[in-house]
């Protein structure tokens, strides 16, 4: 046995007083009475019979000598031969991410949740620290989070430990044990103690140097794993929906999927789902004003996961997309060609007028012959350019050609037909990088361009020289150009994760406040002219509002879809029961806190045993 | 002051004071009222400090002491103008921080060091090590490791000198983490500094031409200053332009104007060189191009004069055909991607290395590409193709049961197991001896004898029946010893002079150089016996001249590999060409087994005589739609991942097939059967993209329109993308559909050079829709040097409550944080109730008359 402090044993010092205390004669109460007679008879009566009573006296001294031995045995903090007295790190790597709000037992009423019985679990962990110990709190999701750095303060543990709250994000447990693996202990022995639930611990790359705990069995779980949307149609007032579920347990499960379109509902989709497969829908709806659209589910049987049976979108109006048309002159048929097209609000500009055009003015610019001198950071048609740029540089003037398409799988010339359409005048297009859409013989003559955030799109032909805007082949065109500007411009495909940081094209970056599906602020930043909001932590529908009118700007949303998180009953689930625990967690409390507990008992035992006079 | 129990449920223990008291009342013990009062306490106090301290008491208080953690971004594009900022800074904060404080450092990159702790000894400032990996910025777990070493007893602020440009996670999240914690984040920003740096930002073409338009290679290069530089253009590895450029300070826009050939992939390389230049890593960019037009074919020919008929053959067809020589096997595949079809004529196992025949079974099974072998006497078994990745890919089996009345082979395999053999070379020669005795037939006989500076028969000649016997003999083969091949061969001869057999062949593998002997004596006597002998020599240590000799004077054949690894092949095709049972040479007339599309339209009863094929055996699930009239495969088909594979045992050029090329079907037949293996493009093309980031990168994929049902996906559809890095170990990754119509997966990039991408569609198992695409990684990120990200370093600064722009002279002079600093004391309660302990007992035993 090995003593931490052996110092403490000068404590023993103390006996000395002690023993000479019960040395001396108890000296009794001096009291006047009349006659010993009774007196005699009373000790007589109470003279020991039993024969141990001769020894009360020494057994009252030993108890006092046992409660003091006790008490200096614990200042002195023994180790027994299997505890090290070698200084540790503890990490305890808390899972929180959203099948840790699974319940431990699906069948049993009232059973707690997977993060409630791990934290419980990492609370007696902290409990059990020696003091020499130091440890730190890192929860994780989708990222791992210190809530507590490194500390030989157990309560500051505790209150890390309450601290950290279940979330609807995804897990990422080889990034955080990672992390783990890579904090620096220094002179300490580095212990990580992952606490997660039976598919987290299976998923982990076990080296041998982590001590897992889990909660929780494989429960079955029905679960929405994606559900996004894309317009349809010209006039964008149709979404089209795309919903997978997944059944993730070993028998066929079905459920019917309702859809609300701003609190009313508008489809439902019943699915037949086999043993851990999914089955994908695709359904549309008209949102002329856009909305929300929510999913959702009430299992039939047993159902692990409540953060998956629903998912929402925010589908933004549809709003006008703002085109400028720079040009010298009036550019009617431009116009005309441009104003025909749905939801276009288009607007004539000088070309004086179109330095400096930004994003939050117009979508889409439509520059006529006139060609700035450093192109915008917008999205961008070119028509009949008359200067070189960055992205192309003028040939020579071409005169009587035919068109032929160079990339007819672009989305840009569907339905677009280049038979017959003779062009008058074009200069020859030499593209610096982008894709050559058409060409006449080998000439390029119009060709596009991604850069970032935006595209751009350029046609030398002389519009005024040729036939093209007569034809039926140029509106197509037109209304092609449009769509394919307009994927950079309206709204995502579908929403965010959660976890992540929801990344926000505002009409402006200041002044705004983020709200989550319960009302709670979100942390929002400003980068690089885009807003900022999360990271995300429940599934639902969000706000970017004012911050100090409170008027909404923005609504946004954020759904779990992960399929592995919705997996909570693994079609391994035989071999995850047989390696939960690869390391065990050392159990028990210390010895001085043995002996301290037996000090305690000892002292109200022998209060007892004085008084009762069994001993004196 | 706050007092604070880690086990409060301890705290029940409490209860044991009433008990103190109730036992007191019926106490039998007289003593006086005051006295026992006294006892009373001084027992309930001990028992409340053994409470105490069992429920883990702890007093904390507010602590006004700061712990600051520097953390430096000593990545490879700013570290020496961070270092330089941060070490002025952290001298600043040392300087003015209190004693009771702390200032620690951590450097990162890709990754960090400990924490440093900052003292008067300097060694903070060298805290780099040597091997630093900085090619990139991973501020996510800069801030992680700084807030976990945060220690809460004191007020915690981080200070991150940076750039702002990060190349890992986001880290705002961490940022928010950190306010949440309590604790805060001030940013310093740190700029790129001004020494002159020149840099290849972009290389854009076009992702797809036509063969012979003219395009302009655009490429964007950034100089700090203006200076002179080089200008380098290579395409597919040659260089196709150089030239003198003057920079301007900023953004340079070139142009080189090229002209594609017939290649279908073309990787352009573009290398900038200056004389005044930080990093040189950051100057080659690269870009892939496609090409369209027709259908390209590869023919990979032993004499690619031979080629030309199927050249001509397909030119009719309006296929074009490239003629190569066996040294011209692709040896990329960005060079193998120009290809639709790669045939091999009479091409030997032997003149490929492994890594090439893995590459053209990637090309087959991950890209889609197709590939024929074509008969001759150095085609599948004779080729040395046992048990190669070729022979996997193929739709026929190399070895088979040979026929009765070809002549027995009676052979000996003579290895050298000398010291200089150990390791791989004998493992792999084993191997080697283990296939010889596999292919060999039960009327053959196969024995080994090894030597070094004696021979030792490992097997005596057996009958290759016995072959499980004679693999495990070969098995204890152990290299170790000296060179003496003479007194081998001897034996050699010796034993199969004995043995009855209708061909005798000895083959003789060593690496070194043997003690001299009279070769020339003893070769010539065996091959006066009937004896044949051929010889391989391994690496550049071998005795080649002697080598060449002996396989000359013993009329088989001479090898030399350096590549260890070939030595099965060799083995292989020596066994087989010995046993002079693989090919059949005698005019027979194609049967077509199966109505097939390749053999539409030709009419086979009027087809002339092949004059001879090489034999093998179809595999199970194989097509066989030629057959010789003995019933051997002559045309077998099948589909081998993503490509298609045929093995043609004849050949299609004047030895076997020189009655056919007169014939109107041969061209015919040889463009239905090159259009039925080469790569296709089913119609409805889909659209892919692919968008790097960092380490890894997205790709997209867009179904055409028609293929997007409204119902939803077919439960049977599956989106796949198979992708062939620099690595060439073929990835594949199951696609998304993320919406309608959209799909999406990520893959790792971690190395530099191409990704090749081929995204399939199938539904029910069939190939509906493909499409390919490339993408090539350059210089690491890191070394991307751009101008410092204030907005977002504005932004991390914000969420973490902090400052943007401090001054490091302030930080600890002002807005000092409160920490909380708490003491354990139970050790003191301890010692508390033991002092109690002998007063408690002399109030038993001691009368005090002041307490009556």
């Amino acid at each position: 046995m090995t003593w931490l402090n052996p110092w403490m044993g000068l404590w023993s010092l103390l006996a000395v007083p002690v023993i000479l205390l019960y040395v001396l004669r108890v000296r009794r109460r001096r009291l006047s009475v009349p006659t010993l007679l009774f007196w005699d008879e009373v000790f007589e009566e109470s003279k020991p019979r039993a024969w141990w009573q001769q020894f009360r006296h020494l057994i009252s001294l030993l108890l006092q000598l046992a409660l003091l031995a006790f008490v200096i045995a614990a200042l002195a903090d023994p180790l027994t031969a299997g505890q090290s007295s070698e200084r540790r790190l503890w990490i305890l790597l808390v899972d929180r991410s959203a099948s840790m709000r699974c319940p431990v037992d699906i069948e049993a009423i009232g059973s707690g949740t997977r993060l409630v019985a791990v934290v419980d679990e990492a609370r007696g962990i902290a409990g059990r620290m020696r003091e020499w110990d130091e440890a730190m709190v890192v929860a994780f999701s989708d990222d791992a989070q210190v809530m507590c750095g490194r500390t030989d303060d157990p309560g500051s543990i505790m209150k890390a430990l309450a601290a950290i709250t279940a979330s609807d994000r995804p897990g990422d447990i080889a990034r955080a044990v990672a992390f783990a693996r890579s904090v620096r202990a220094g002179e300490r022995i580095l212990e990580i103690v992952l606490c997660t639930d039976p598919q987290g611990a299976a998923a982990v790359e076990d080296r041998g140097d982590l001590r897992i705990v889990t909660a929780g069995h494989p429960a079955p779980n029905l679960g929405i794993t994606a559900f996004a949307t894309r317009p349809v149609g010209e006039s964008r007032d149709r979404q089209r929906i795309l919903l997978r579920v997944l059944n993730n347990s070993p028998t066929n499960q079905s459920c019917s999927v309702s859809l609300r379109a701003n609190d009313e509902p508008f489809d439902s989709v019943f699915m037949d789902l086999g043993a851990n497969t999914s089955m994908t829908a695709v359904v549309e709806t008209s949102l002329p004003t856009g909305g929300v659209v929510e999913a959702t589910f009430t299992p039939d049987g047993p159902d692990a996961l409540a953060a998956d049976n629903r998912a929402f979108l925010a589908v933004p109006p549809p709003t006008p997309l703002r085109i400028a048309i720079v040009g010298a002159g009036s550019n009617l048929f431009l116009r005309e060609v441009f104003s025909a097209q749905p939801l276009v609000r288009v607007t004539h500009l000088a070309p004086a007028q179109a330095d400096g055009l930004t994003t939050e003015q117009f979508d889409v610019v439509v520059f006529h012959g006139h060609v700035p001198e450093a192109l915008p950071p917008i999205n961008s048609l070119y028509l009949s350019p008359e200067q070189d740029s960055e992205l192309w540089s003028l040939g020579d003037t071409m005169t009587n050609m035919f068109l032929h398409a160079s990339a007819d799988d672009s989305p840009l010339l569907r339905h677009v037909s280049l038979e017959q359409i003779i062009v008058r005048q074009a200069r020859a297009l030499g593209p610096r990088g982008g894709l050559v859409l058409l060409r006449s013989l080998e000439t390029p003559v119009a060709a596009m361009w991604w850069r970032e955030g935006h595209k751009v799109l350029a046609v030398s032909i002389d519009l005024e020289r040729s036939d093209l805007p007569l034809r039926t082949t140029f509106p197509i065109f037109v209304a092609n150009a449009i769509r394919w500007f307009e994927e950079t411009t309206t709204a995502s495909f579908g929403s965010f994760q959660t976890g992540n940081l929801a990344t926000l094209r505002a009409r402006r970056t200041s002044g705004l406040v983020a709200m989550d599906p319960e009302g709670n602020p979100v942390p929002v930043s400003e980068t690089s002219g885009q807003v900022q909001a999360g990271p995300l932590e429940s599934v639902g529908i969000y706000t970017l509002a004012d911050a100090t009118t409170g008027d909404v700007e923005q609504r946004f949303s954020a759904n779990l879809l992960h399929e592995k998180e919705s997996t909570t009953f693994p079609q391994d689930a035989d071999a995850l029961s047989a390696s939960e625990t690869s390391a065990s967690i050392p159990k028990g409390r210390p010895i001085w806190f043995i002996l301290t507990l037996l000090a305690f008992a000892l002292c109200l035992i022998e209060w007892g045993l004085h008084h009762r006079r069994v001993v004196e | 002051m706050n007092f604070d129990v880690t086990r409060p449920e301890l705290l029940v223990l409490l209860a044991g004071i009433p008990v103190v008291w109730v036992i007191l009342r019926h106490s039998l013990v007289d003593m006086k009222p005051r006295q026992r009062a006294c006892s009373l306490v001084v027992r309930c106090l001990i028992l409340l400090f053994l409470v105490l301290a069992l429920a883990g008491l702890s007093v904390g208080r507010p602590s006004n002491r700061q712990q600051v953690i520097a953390l430096v971004d000593a990545s490879a594009s700013i570290r020496e103008v961070s270092m330089a900022v941060a070490l002025e800074g952290i001298e600043k904060m040392r300087s003015s921080k209190r004693k009771e404080d702390r200032l620690d450092v951590i450097y990162f990159a890709e990754q960090t060091t400990p924490l440093i702790p900052v003292e008067e000894d300097g060694a903070w400032t060298n805290g780099l090590p040597e091997t630093w990996p900085d090619r990139g910025t991973d501020l996510t777990l800069a801030m992680q490791q700084a807030l976990a070493q945060l220690d809460p007893s004191y007020g915690g602020r981080i200070l991150v000198f940076t750039d702002g440009i990060v190349t890992g996670k986001d880290p705002a999240s961490q940022f928010v983490g950190v306010s949440q914690a309590g604790k805060r984040a001030d940013v310093v920003p740190v700029s790129s500094g001004d020494q002159p740096e020149v840099q290849v930002v972009g290389v854009n073409a076009p992702a797809k031409v036509h063969v012979g338009e003219p395009f302009p290679l655009h490429v964007t290069v950034q100089s700090r200053e203006e200076t002179e530089a080089s200008v380098a253009v290579f395409v597919n590895g040659v260089r196709s332009h150089e030239e003198k450029v003057t920079l301007n300070i900023g953004e340079n826009h070139l142009r080189f104007r090229q002209v594609p050939g017939d290649e279908r992939v073309l990787r352009f390389s573009v290398q900038i060189h200056a004389e005044a230049d930080q990093f040189v890593d950051n100057n080659t960019g690269y870009a892939l191009v496609r090409t369209g037009g027709k259908p390209k074919v590869l023919l990979i020919e032993a004499r690619p004069q031979d080629g030309k008929h199927l050249r001509w053959a397909l030119q009719k067809e309006d296929i074009e055909m490239e003629i190569r020589s066996v040294r011209g096997i692709p040896r990329s595949v960005a060079d193998l991607q120009n290809f639709d079809l790669m045939l091999f004529s009479d091409v030997p196992a032997t003149d490929l290395t492994v890594e090439q025949m893995e590459m053209v079974r990637a090309y087959v099974r991950d890209l889609g590409g197709g590939f024929v072998m074509l008969g001759g006497e150095n085609s599948f078994g004779l080729g040395g193709y046992y048990k190669t990745v070729i022979e996997e890919i193929l739709p026929v089996r190399t070895d088979f049961e040979r026929e009765r009345e070809t002549p027995s082979l009676g052979m000996v395999l003579v290895i050298d197991k000398s010291g200089s053999m150990g390791g791989q070379k004998i493992e792999l020669a084993k191997e080697a001896a283990k296939a010889a005795a596999e292919l060999l037939d039960a009327r053959d006989q196969l024995g080994v004898l090894a030597f070094d500076g004696q021979s030792r028969w490992v097997s005596e000649i057996h009958n290759a029946a016995d072959r499980d016997y004679i693999i495990e003999r070969i098995s204890s083969l152990q290299a170790g010893g000296g060179t003496d091949m003479g007194p081998a061969l001897s034996a050699a001869f010796s034993a199969l002079e004995m043995t009855v057999a209708k061909l005798k062949h000895v083959i003789v593998l060593t690496d070194g150089h043997s003690t001299p002997a009279n070769f020339y004596d003893l070769v010539t006597a065996m091959r006066s016996s009937g004896i044949t002998i051929s010889s391989v020599g391994v690496g550049s240590g071998a005795d080649q001249e002697l080598l060449e000799r002996i396989a000359s004077w013993g009329e088989g054949r001479y090898y030399f590999t350096s590549d260890p690894l070939s030595i099965p092949q060799i083995f292989a095709k020596e066994t087989m060409t010995a046993s002079k049972s693989a090919i059949k040479e005698s005019p027979f007339i194609a049967l077509p087994l199966v109505a097939h599309q390749v053999l539409q339209g030709i009419n086979f009863e009027d087809s002339p005589f092949l004059l001879g094929f090489v034999i093998t055996k179809p595999k199970p699930t194989s097509e066989l739609i030629l057959v010789s009239e003995t019933g051997e495969p002559l045309l077998a088909l099948w589909r081998y991942g993503l490509g298609k594979v045929g093995a043609f045992t004849s050949d299609a050029k004047n030895r076997w097939a020189a009655e056919w090329l007169e014939w109107p079907g041969f061209s015919r037949f040889w463009a239905q059967l090159v259009r039925e293996t080469m790569r296709t493009t089913a119609p409805g093309r889909m659209q892919v993209e692919v968008q790097p980031e960092g380490d890894h990168a997205t790709a997209y994929v867009e179904l055409p329109k028609d293929a997007i049902q409204a119902g939803g996906s077919s439960p049977d559809e599956a989106v796949v993308m198979r992708i062939i890095g620099p690595d060439l170990e073929p990835e594949e990754h199951a696609l998304e559909q993320i919406a309608p119509g959209r799909y999406g997966a990520s893959f790792p990039t971690r190395d530099f050079g191409d990704y090749h991408v081929q995204v399939s569609r199938s539904v029910g198992g069939q190939a509906l829709n493909q499409a390919e695409t490339g993408y090539s990684k350059g210089y690491p990120e890191e070394l991307r040097l751009k101008p410092p990200d204030h907005a977002a370093m504005r932004g991390w600064s914000a969420a973490a409550t902090g400052l943007y722009d401090r001054n490091p002279a302030d930080v600890f002079l002002t807005d000092r944080l409160e920490g909380y600093r708490v003491t354990r004391i139970w050790p003191l309660l301890l010692q508390l109730a033991l002092l109690l302990i002998p007063i408690d007992i002399a109030l038993r035993r001691i009368e005090f008359p002041r307490l009556g």
